[in-house]
């Protein structure tokens, strides 16, 4: 159990801040993730402990945020450790700007583009990955894919056009 | 059916900022060893005083911490046997709030005392000691670059998948002697990391690396642990944080001599 901790928390962490949660609910909610999945771990091949920790993150996910409402925008975060380190403020500032406007842009998507544009450009998953975790064939999940970077593109595209002319908004 | 080239690597201006800003965050190290005393796996560790259920990365900061303890209190500790399981819970939970001191500590406890030895319990079958890659550093006077080059170099080297040790010690470097050797300390710890990565017990030897800017405000050795979390990550199949490593590493340090492999990794 340790290492499965130490090999996917970063995972599921990530996954959870992309899906709404702010950054102390992630830490929250990935903890109720591994002491969720505990019990039935030991019920699962090792080859499906990440899709398993897939599905009870979306589900962890999901009843933190209906719990919480609407996430709260959180630009002034505390910085984290390497980011601090290697950042001045300025750029801290634009980084956390940044990420709130990612977040903002992915909470207006439909969840199931959603959750493939985050496992594709995000974490970097392979479309066959994507569609086991998702438990939708390979052509499902490249469809929504596509509509999926589509729609991401369109959303930057209009946050672009509204920061050139409403003097910067982000 | 081939994936589509993602768009971290075509886009440009706010949509290449966004997808950077989203895919290099990374979550407080210090909520996996909190997520971990929540399960009770360290405290099960501690109380087993024996090799059969300890666990490498709790079980080593049990160890020092315990040494450390034991210097610098006066409290005398009858040996990792005699803790139960109640103290050594406390002391894990210590460790999991206080960890940034630990190693510190660890070292000054460390005087004349045994090499740490930890039982690896993930480890499944053969009995398999890792002995440390090179003589530890044994003052504050040790130069750095080549210490750690060498370390790199030797993970940079071996090429073939980690090896998966079913049962194995990993005898660790000693702590740093010259209890005034920040330095020293922070080529222990590197050294220890690696140690765990070579002998295959990646997730405790990233978790140690993960942690090294926490616990070494100056982080002298950040470009060699960037690098060392970068290739660990690729065996791993991290992708995504392999590629989060190489942009930190040729951001803040364009002159390492690993900087190379890094874009290439980036270009990819």
């Amino acid at each position: 159990m340790a290492g499965l901790v130490r090999e996917h928390y970063a995972f599921v962490w990530r996954l959870l801040r992309r899906l709404g949660l702010a950054e102390a609910d992630s830490d929250d909610a990935t903890q109720r993730v591994f002491l969720a999945a505990s019990g039935r771990l030991g019920t699962v091949d090792r080859e499906r402990e990440r899709a398993f920790l897939y599905r009870v993150a979306l589900n962890v996910g999901a009843r933190t945020r209906r719990s919480l409402g609407r996430r709260r925008e959180e630009p002034f975060e505390s910085a984290g450790e390497h980011e601090a380190r290697e950042l001045n403020g300025e750029q801290l500032l634009e980084r956390r700007q940044a990420r709130a406007l990612l977040d903002r842009l992915l909470d207006e998507m439909p969840e199931e583009l959603r959750i493939v544009f985050v496992l594709f450009e995000l974490e970097e998953l392979s479309t066959p990955q994507i569609a086991e975790l998702c438990e939708v064939p390979v052509g499902t999940a490249a469809s929504r894919l596509r509509r999926a970077r589509e729609d991401f593109e369109q959303r930057v595209a209009r946050a672009e056009a509204r920061r050139r002319f409403s003097g910067g908004e982000r | 059916m081939s994936d589509p080239e993602r768009l971290s690597r075509r886009a440009t201006g706010l949509a290449a900022e966004l997808l950077r800003a989203g895919s290099d965050e990374q979550p407080d190290a210090r909520g996996v060893q909190q997520t971990l005393l929540a399960l009770g796996v360290s405290g099960v560790v501690m109380s087993a005083g024996s090799a059969a259920g300890a666990t490498t990365l709790a079980k080593a900061q049990l160890t020092s911490m315990v040494s450390a303890s034991t210097a610098a209190t006066g409290v005398g500790l009858s040996g990792a046997g005699s803790i139960n399981t109640v103290s050594a819970t406390l002391i894990v939970k210590w460790l999991g709030i206080g960890a940034v001191g630990g190693f510190g500590l660890a070292g000054m406890a460390s005087v004349a005392t045994q090499p740490t030895r930890v039982s690896v319990s993930q480890a499944p079958t053969s009995a398999a000691r890792v002995e440390p890659a090179r003589p530890r550093p044994a003052t504050r006077h040790l130069p750095p670059p080549a210490v750690v080059s060498s370390a790199t170099a030797e993970v940079a080297a071996s090429a073939a998948p980690l090896p998966r040790a079913s049962t194995a010690e990993v005898q660790l470097p000693e702590p740093p002697t010259d209890v005034a050797a920040p330095l020293a300390a922070e080529v222990a710890y590197v050294d220890r990391a690696r140690a765990l990565l070579a002998a295959g017990h990646r997730s405790q030897g990233l978790l140690l690396l993960e942690q090294y800017e926490q616990k070494f405000s100056e982080a002298r050795f950040l470009p060699e642990v960037l690098f060392l979390r970068l290739e660990a990550y690729q065996r791993a199949d991290r992708g995504s944080e392999a590629r989060s490593m190489a942009r930190r590493l040729v951001a803040a340090f364009p002159n390492s001599p690993n900087v190379g492999r890094a874009r290439t990794l980036l270009a990819e």
